[in-house]
């Protein structure tokens, strides 16, 4: 049958089922608004996550004959062994400076300093945190180093955080969209049902399987379209500025960090993913349901 | 046309519906299948329309073994049969003229033929002025002609009517026959299921009885008043 024709079909069966219809719009609709939260909450997550990230670093100390080129060459081969490292060197005037502008207000600790004791570093920063402990030790291990500053417990603990937190958005968000394909197929099953009659009469008179099959997936796909415009509605009308409005405006420090992200861009991107699982769960819940329910 | 050999159908808890039953129909003929209830005329209709799976013997239609076809051939084979079941099974959903139409779609028919085809079929079946009223609004006779132009709209080689006159007041069952025998005429064969005798008394064509599965007779009309009175006997 042509798309056209199994467009029509499919527009069919939705309006002249309407109660199955309405359940599982309603179904896809809560599902998928349950989604889009996760979404937001697993982003929000995962940008506290990278902010905690960004609070690990090694510093490493040089040695006072080391000067600007031994730096740029320590520079070079951090980078060529770790890609995605970033190497801040700080010159021993650079530090003088900012050790002034940090005790700005306090003269005692500026009249105790006595020309420029403080050394020449190299700032390291990764995206990757798990490699730092590697970093310390090597750069512990060169000559032109004179003292690295890394806690690697500090640094463990912030991996295993952000570990936790990344693995457990991304669970949430499995596992929400497994449940959301299990309640549809659950629900469509209602729709098969309400149709095996209508399903068995088509088979009988010479229907092939495709011919049964396609109207009733593409009744899925447009059910999970219709759920996830409906969500998306919800989202950028109640979600959203209830969220921003709980966790950022409330003024819990706890809650603040998690920060909701309203960018259009971020929110196009929720949009997309919201609309394509509708578009997968429907289409899938019914073909799942079709093959167990009505073995075709 | 339709030759069954040796068929037989057990049905899941040993129930044996069908035994070897073998016989032959010739395009064109018009055949009464009679027997109580249980004798095997309902299913030897879902064995040829493979509504059931055969478990043993054959049936040849068209010379072509039905019994062990793959999905596509098989949807091919049940267009060239057009079935009106016992309990009709129209399409409560759709309206008259979608339910006989369904039949063309699934052979992928362009409109302009599908919209003339179903025409002339609802036409010859005397349902244009009900087209597109929905089954639950039809009289039982209306339903019956209703699943018979669905059976015929796809310009089958045979119609197997299963029952269709049960139940229907006899003005409805006369209309019903009356239809199948100028569709008989126009060279398809009919296979009608029936208990009515009446019926086979007043049609005068050839009689196939089953009893508990088996084929117990194969008699031209004019003998079949002969045979119920020994029965009776």
């Amino acid at each position: 049958m042509p798309f056209l024709g199994t467009l029509r079909s499919a527009s069919l069966g939705l309006t002249r089922h309407r109660g199955a219809t309405i359940v599982a719009v309603a179904t896809l609709t809560f599902m998928l608004s349950a989604l889009t939260i996760f979404l937001v909450l697993a982003s929000g997550l995962d940008t506290a996550a990278s902010g905690l990230e960004a609070k690990a670093n090694v510093i490493a100390d040089l040695k006072g004959w080391v000067g600007t080129p031994g730096a740029q060459g320590l520079e070079q081969t951090l980078q060529t062994k770790w890609p995605h490292t970033h190497v801040s060197y700080v010159t021993k005037g650079d530090a003088l400076a900012q050790f002034r502008k940090t005790f700005a207000g306090d003269s005692t600790m500026l009249a105790a300093l006595q020309g420029n004791p403080l050394p020449a570093s190299i700032q390291v920063k990764t995206r990757d945190a798990h490699v730092y402990s590697r970093i310390a030790h090597w750069l512990a291990a060169d000559p032109r180093v004179s003292h690295v500053i890394f806690n690697p417990n500090l640094t463990s603990k912030l991996i295993q955080i952000t570990d936790f937190v990344r693995i457990a958005g991304l669970a949430l968000v499995v596992g929400l969209a497994f449940l959301a394909l299990v309640i549809v197929v659950n629900t469509t099953h209602l729709t098969v049902e309400a149709r095996r009659d209508e399903i068995e009469v088509m088979r009988l008179i010479g229907a092939s399987h495709r011919f049964v099959r396609n109207p009733l997936i593409l009744e899925g796909i447009l059910l999970g379209l219709v759920g996830a415009g409906l969500a998306c509605v919800a989202a950028v009308g109640l979600y959203f500025p209830l969220m921003n409005h709980i966790l950022v405006g409330s003024g819990n420090a706890a809650l603040a960090l998690l920060p909701i992200n309203t960018t259009p861009s971020f929110v196009t991107r929720v949009a997309a993913t919201v609309v394509g699982t509708g578009a997968f769960v429907g289409a899938a819940g019914s073909y799942i349901s079709i093959r167990r329910f009505a073995g075709i | 046309m339709i030759v069954t050999r040796k068929l037989g159908k057990v049905y899941p808890g040993g129930v044996q519906a069908l035994s070897d039953l073998s016989l032959a129909i010739p395009q064109g003929d018009f055949v009464f299948l009679v027997g109580p209830n249980g004798a095997g005329k309902t299913t030897f209709f879902k064995l040829l329309i493979r509504e059931e799976s055969i478990s043993s013997g054959r049936i040849l239609f068209q010379g072509r073994d039905i019994s062990s076809l793959r999905a596509g051939a098989l949807a091919r084979h049940r267009r060239l049969v057009g079935a009106v079941f016992q309990d009709v099974r129209l399409l409560a959903t759709r309206t008259v003229r979608e339910n006989v139409t369904l039949p063309l779609q699934t052979s992928g028919l362009n409109q302009a033929e599908t919209r003339e085809r179903t025409d002339s079929v609802l036409f010859l079946t005397g349902l244009e002025d009900l087209a597109d009223r929905f089954p639950t609004d039809l009289s039982g006779g209306q339903r019956q002609q209703v699943a018979i132009a669905r059976a015929l709209v796809n310009r089958p080689r045979v119609i197997l009517a299963d029952e269709p006159t049960g139940n229907l007041s006899p003005s409805a069952t006369e209309r019903i026959i009356r239809l199948l025998s100028v569709i008989n005429s126009c060279g398809i064969t009919v296979v009608i299921a029936t208990h009515d005798s009446h019926i086979v008394d007043a049609l005068g064509r050839r009689v196939l009885v089953l009893d508990r599965g088996k084929l117990v007779s194969d008699l031209p009309q004019s003998e079949y008043p002969a045979f119920l009175r020994s029965q009776a006997a």
